[in-house]
């Protein structure tokens, strides 16, 4: 299935421009992972309530700064942009 | 604190938060309502911070849910927002369907998250909190939440790999 994202607004049908699956951005982050793979799970966490599957740490995704920008990212917010309630009377 | 500008900043970011955390359109509304009236009743303890203003009122909105909704796992999205709804930026969904179909897209991929998962990401995402500010609510390192956002995302990218998004 291929998404338009032209100017913001959401639709089905190719109007051009470049494309890029949401797959395809995964590799960047492939690559944390693989390299997450070989840190050794040694470190632990004491602060908070911790998965079983965080108890090793990847260093790199640690380190890198997420963003919001990424395909994935600019899809949620254009699906998930809904109007907000009336404002109460704070009165 | 000027209600009015917290209500303006917050409440978008807000309602659609507990939409992609499970909420009905309608059941997020109240919550956001009455998130925003117990703030206000709170107004006189508060420091004016937009990230503790901003940290209180989802944890106030998460608490609500709790309350209202016993079933965390109950994912109702579709004909429940009206199909001419504006976005909250004043634009009109291209197409009503579409959108429909990718919120209930991304909804489900959302529900196959960890929870931890989840909650990271769509606090980030949606909520547009700082990853410090997630840390403080959740309880965590900074550089945990970071491993669950970039976590969150492979899973994501896993799930919805047949979308391909065009810019």
């Amino acid at each position: 299935m291929e998404i338009n994202m032209n100017n913001g607004n959401l639709g089905f049908t190719s109007v051009g421009g470049s494309s890029e699956s949401l797959g395809a951005v995964a590799a960047s982050e492939t690559s944390v992972s693989d390299k997450a793979a070989r840190v050794s799970p040694s470190l632990t966490i004491s602060k908070g309530a911790v998965a079983l599957g965080e108890a090793s740490i990847p260093v790199d995704a640690a380190k890198v700064e997420p963003t919001r920008d990424d395909p994935l990212g600019k899809l949620v917010n254009s699906v998930f942009n809904l109007p907000p309630p009336p404002m109460p009377d704070f009165s | 604190m000027n209600i009015e500008e917290q209500y303006k900043r917050l409440a978008p970011r807000l309602t659609n938060w507990l939409v992609s955390s499970g909420s009905s359109y309608h059941e997020a509304c109240d919550i956001v309502q009455n998130s925003f009236l117990k703030l206000w009743q709170m107004r006189d303890n508060l420091r004016d911070e937009e990230s503790e203003i901003s940290g209180l009122v989802f944890t106030i909105a998460r608490n609500l849910r709790k309350n209202m909704a016993r079933d965390n796992s109950r994912i109702t999205f579709t004909d429940e927002i009206p199909e001419d709804a504006a976005t909250s930026d004043g634009r009109a969904s291209t197409t009503p369907s579409d959108a429909a179909y990718l919120r209930a897209r991304l909804a489900e991929a959302f529900a196959q998250l960890p929870p931890i998962l989840r909650e990271a990401y769509t606090l980030f995402q949606i909520g547009e909190m700082s990853v410090r500010d997630i840390a403080r609510q959740t309880g965590v390192s900074e550089n945990l939440v970071k491993v669950r956002i970039h976590r969150a995302k492979e899973k994501l990218q896993e799930i919805l790999k047949d979308l391909r998004v065009t810019f």
